[in-house]
């Protein structure tokens, strides 16, 4: 398990820092906000890993919303 | 242990006939107030966090969550022939605080489906995914809510007998509209299900029809015969496109166990004076433009097989309400 997957799992486990990640709307802000948070858990993402993630999700639920 | 309390579970993830996984999605306190549920969760998904955090937890995760957490128990159901005023029942139950109304929400298809593509999967094994999926849509969005209705799509009057067996004690209702405007309708802006290249996912005898119309037809026919049926057999309650609104404030209350509150007969009220669809425009009346805009091979057929099926419902909703 990489540190993002580690972060992704804490996330769904911990109210407050998911509060903290949805609070934010804008997309380069939170990609920064998460590297941070993940960062003070001593978790390691990088914006590259992030954003890689993103576009992905995106296009899942694109392929989703076709069905 | 994941805390799903604001989770809505968006699908069903499937590896042949077993479901692998569900989908789940952070909506919080969330209202579904858009007209249909896919506007609501698109809404959401404005949001990165709700884009990127969608875990797919495994299918056992959504049917303990029924027993554990099952949320508000369905007051009532919602099937229909499509374009017959369904939604504007929706936007005036979702226009009370005290309602959750999930409409035509995409996860109910991925547990029951309209597919042939995956006939294996057992009635039983269907059964306890819509449980799961229901109980997990139905929870408060904002803690005031202890109603809970759901407008299934129209191709899920097919599927009624199933619905009834997973839910035996919620009243349901079939809406129906004179079959001529509801044609009209569809030719103008087919629904997904209604097109000839679906086909292929519809376990209805309808698709070697010769023509669009006819295909379409045959459709209609089928989601009214299917309606028919289960509230002959069943409790299910009849309501014609004529009767609305003021059917929800007397006989559809009635037949939900609803006693509305004058407050939320305002808000209903005020709900049915828009368009149900976009309730940014006020409502106006157009079945006289549709029966206008009738072609006659529409018409021949509105005279046919689905002009009887319309009087069999109509007779049918005479006999059960003594109109």
């Amino acid at each position: 398990m990489t540190d993002f997957e580690r972060f992704l799992d804490l996330v769904v486990r911990d109210d407050s820092l998911r509060d903290a990640l949805l609070a934010e709307s804008d997309v380069e802000a939170f990609f920064k906000l998460l590297i941070d948070l993940a960062a003070q858990r001593g978790l390691f993402v990088t914006d590259e890993q992030v954003r890689i993630a993103f576009q992905g999700a995106k296009r899942s639920w694109l392929e989703r919303r076709a069905q | 242990v994941i805390n799903l309390d604001g989770w809505i579970p968006t699908g069903i993830e499937w590896a042949g006939s077993h479901p692998a996984a569900v989908e789940w999605c952070f909506l919080g306190g969330m209202q579904f107030t858009e007209p249909f549920f896919e506007a609501t969760v698109q809404r959401a998904m404005e949001n990165p966090f709700r884009m990127l955090f969608r875990p797919q937890l495994p299918v056992e995760v959504l049917e303990e969550r029924a027993v554990t957490h099952p949320g508000i128990a369905p007051t009532g159901f919602i099937f229909h022939m499509s374009r017959c005023g369904s939604t504007l029942i929706t936007q005036m139950l979702a226009a009370s605080n005290e309602n959750v109304v999930v409409s035509e929400g995409w996860p109910i298809e991925s547990a029951i489906g309209y597919d042939l593509r995956r006939p294996e999967v057992s009635e039983e094994q269907r059964r306890r995914l819509l449980r799961g999926i229901i109980h997990a849509l139905g929870q408060p969005r904002i803690g005031t809510e202890r109603r809970y209705f759901v407008k299934f799509d129209a191709i899920h009057t097919i599927y009624l007998p199933l619905v009834r067996s997973a839910f035996p004690e919620v009243p349901w209702v079939f809406v129906y509209r004179d079959p001529l405007e509801v044609m009209v309708s569809q030719l103008m802006k087919a629904a997904a299900w209604s097109l000839p290249e679906m086909a292929h996912k519809i376990s209805l005898p309808a698709a070697s029809s010769a023509s669009r119309e006819e295909y379409l037809a045959d459709l209609i026919v089928a989601l009214c015969e299917a309606g028919l049926k289960s509230a002959q057999e069943s409790r299910g309650m009849l309501i014609n496109y004529t009767e609305l609104p003021n059917t929800i404030y007397s006989d559809l209350a009635e037949h939900y166990h609803c006693t509305w509150s004058d407050e939320e007969r305002g808000r209903m009220f005020r709900a049915a004076t828009r368009d149900a669809k976009y309730p940014d425009r006020p409502f106006s009346a157009d079945s006289e433009t549709k029966r206008r805009q009738a072609e006659h091979r529409v018409r021949e057929l509105c005279a046919g097989k689905l002009g009887d099926v319309y009087s069999r419902l109509e007779a049918a909703r005479a006999a059960m309400r003594q109109i």
